[in-house]
């Protein structure tokens, strides 16, 4: 019986009239209160200090090097290092194409992150595929394997615009609830889950997208 | 100092390694799978195509001006290179003739392109190196300054989508030569500079002399 | 498509920007109609465009250029094709002599075609073809030498091959992979024939005319793309 569990009980238990008056019996409970005073002042905090990852691809690598550089500094917003290993980040800034080879790569490093995590979808190819609209190796948008929090659209985009987005993830995290996220209330699940080896989605999602395509492009089934 | 040890009787082992697709050294993705003897790489295989865009297959099914999109993302450092390859073949093949202007501009900006990418290897080359001045503070600046006036002849930072079939897409304002002029004039002590810091430093010489 | 075609051009891939230009493979059945309107077109000089009047009767077998006559003397029999639009010789050699002409082009002093600057494949309807471009830096001129395996020849579910020259021409080595990977021409003697741009278990030869790809959970947004 995990504490989870044990709040869950004992807060189902109590009698209408009584709850009212029972604040702080629950550890749950507890937690709440606590963290609406500390909610403010903790996602201050966090937001002013996001470190990404350094995970380039392609082009909009160079234009992450920019944004890092002395013109468009990076640092003054709080992400002063980049961190190489992504158990030290909590940022994915996914600059540049993601292949398919790439994929399982790509989740590999997600699922290391420790929570909190944010993701930052920048660039055409990581948003929706981009210019490799059909190209047969290029997953279409990163928010299929990964959630994604904040869309950077621009071919490469600016590194003003970057900052632009780096400014949006930190309103949003400066707005939401850390144990709100702890319980996995917000529907940041992915649009599809891949299977880690072949960077294919699983089996049981594969039948219903061969479904809507074959009927979307004309074709006879596929396998 | 790893043959020392074995000689004095220390048993060592080849440890394989894999320097994986996301590492900051290998600068875009490369996975290397190496076989280390202490810190001395005895042999290595590369892993390629995780940046693998179908780009042949793209300029298969697309026509000449369709790809002229696509081609300065195949060498993003070099967009001007590619999309000059692109447009000479479809020249020679035409039989068109370019105006002796167009050719002097596709010259200069190429050449413009080719410090930019130059000057990006040696900032990420000095960051390999340890130097941590090499990727944020000095090449980088430079960089920014040509980057910006491409900015101002091509619209764009990075993906130009300048040299056009048959010539280049606009001529540029009077006072930009000036101002690519006077990138010419302080760029030699720049590089001065970059030399001052960079050859005779001891951490240098001792990590790239064998 | 037929062999004599005047506009053969030399196969390349465009991600290899080197000094000699080398354009994206063009689909053999539309030649002219993506003459891009450019500002300043003359017209074109004759001996460098496709689907020209179709010849009424065969055309004659074109003489033997410089190289051609270098391999007929060395007793190769090599057929030539018509020239490049830049004017490079173009050869097409047989599967069984390419080793020997390989070896001859690049060591012989007088010729010294010692570089290779790609190996690529082209799937033409009815054949596939292995492009070599060797460049001679010390006379500076170049060639081109194709190996031509029909579809006819090939066994069903299996590939074409061709002998490898990357035994002795390590330069070749992961060009005939990345061959073997997008085009499905099978180079026998390599020593590590692999997939090097897919993933390993990638099925199909995404370069050929008739590879229909894979639509999945991953890539299947647009409705209307040309896979």
């Amino acid at each position: 019986m995990t504490e989870g569990s044990m709040n869950q009980n004992m807060s189902d238990d109590l009698p209408e009239e009584l709850k009212d008056t029972v604040t702080l019996t629950t550890v749950d409970a507890a937690v709440e209160f606590l963290t609406k005073l500390i909610d403010p002042i903790a996602n201050w905090a966090r937001s002013n200090a996001v470190w990404p990852l350094t995970f380039g691809t392609s082009c909009c690598a160079i234009e992450m090097m920019h944004v890092g550089m002395s013109k468009f500094d990076i640092s003054r917003f709080g992400s002063e290092v980049f961190r190489a290993t992504p158990r030290q980040a909590d940022l994915i800034l996914t600059a540049g194409t993601i292949t398919r080879k790439m994929a399982p790569a790509l989740i590999t490093l997600y699922e290391q992150l420790p929570e909190p995590k944010y993701v930052i979808a920048m660039g055409a190819c990581t948003v929706t595929g981009g210019m490799f609209n059909d190209s047969y190796s290029v997953v279409q948008g990163v928010d299929r394997i990964i959630p994604v929090d904040v869309y950077l659209p621009g071919c490469p985009p600016r590194p003003e615009g970057i900052l632009d987005a780096l400014l949006k993830l930190q309103q949003k995290i400066r707005t939401e609830s850390y144990n709100e996220r702890r319980k996995r209330k917000y529907p940041q699940s992915a649009v599809r889950q891949v299977d880690y080896d072949t960077g294919r989605p699983v089996e049981d999602l594969v039948q219903e997208t061969n479904f809507d395509t074959a009927l979307a492009l004309g074709l006879e089934k596929i396998q | 100092m790893v043959t020392e040890l074995t000689t004095s009787g220390l048993k060592t082992d080849e440890m394989i390694i894999n320097m994986g697709p996301q590492h900051p050294a290998t600068h875009g993705v490369l996975r290397l799978i190496v076989t280390l003897d202490g810190e001395i790489v005895k042999h290595t295989e590369p892993v390629l195509g995780h940046l693998h865009r179908a780009q042949e297959w793209q300029g298969q099914v697309r026509t000449w001006f369709q790809y002229q999109a696509l081609i300065d993302r195949v060498d993003y450092l070099s967009g001007m290179f590619t999309s000059w390859a692109l447009c000479r073949a479809a020249e020679d093949i035409d039989g068109t003739e370019v105006p002796e202007k167009a050719e002097w501009l596709r010259v200069l900006v190429s050449e413009m392109n080719r410090i930019s990418s130059h000057l990006l290897w040696l900032g990420t080359y000095l960051i390999d190196l340890g130097a941590m001045f090499g990727f944020p503070f000095y090449p980088f600046r430079e960089r920014d300054k040509l980057l910006t006036l491409f900015e101002e002849i091509a619209g764009q930072r990075m993906m130009f989508n300048y040299i056009r079939v048959g010539g280049v897409m606009r001529e540029p304002k009077a006072d930009w030569y000036k101002r690519v002029e006077n990138f010419t004039k302080e760029f030699p002590d720049r590089v001065d500079e970059y030399e001052a810091i960079v050859t005779q430093n001891p951490i240098f010489l001792k990590r790239t002399k064998v | 498509m037929t062999e004599e075609k005047p506009s053969d051009k030399p196969e390349g891939k465009p991600e290899e920007a080197k000094p000699a230009p080398e354009p994206a493979e063009k689909p053999a059945a539309k030649p002219t109609a993506e003459k891009p309107a450019a500002p300043a077109v003359k017209p074109a000089a004759p001996a460098a465009h496709g689907a020209a009047a179709a010849p009424a009767e065969p055309p004659k077998p074109l003489e033997p250029g410089q190289f051609g006559q270098f391999l007929k003397e060395h007793g190769i029999q090599s057929t030539r094709l018509a020239d490049s639009s830049r004017g490079v010789e173009t050869i097409l050699l047989d599967g069984d002599k390419l080793d020997a002409a390989m070896r001859l082009l690049r060591h012989s002093p007088e010729i010294a075609l010692n570089y290779l600057v790609t190996v690529s494949g082209v799937d033409n309807t009815d054949s596939f073809d292995s492009v070599y471009v060797l460049w001679s830096y010390s006379n500076n001129n170049e060639l081109i030498v194709k190996v031509r395996i029909k579809k006819s020849d090939v066994k069903e579910d299996g590939l074409p091959m061709v002998p490898s020259i990357s035994p002795f021409w390590k330069a070749a080595d992961w060009h005939e992979r990345e061959t073997f990977d997008l085009v499905g021409i099978r180079y026998l003697g390599h020593p590590y024939l692999r997939r090097i741009l897919n993933p390993w278990d990638w099925e199909g030869y995404p370069l050929r005319k008739d590879y229909k790809q894979l639509v999945d959970a991953l890539n299947d947004r647009n409705p209307h793309s040309m896979r």
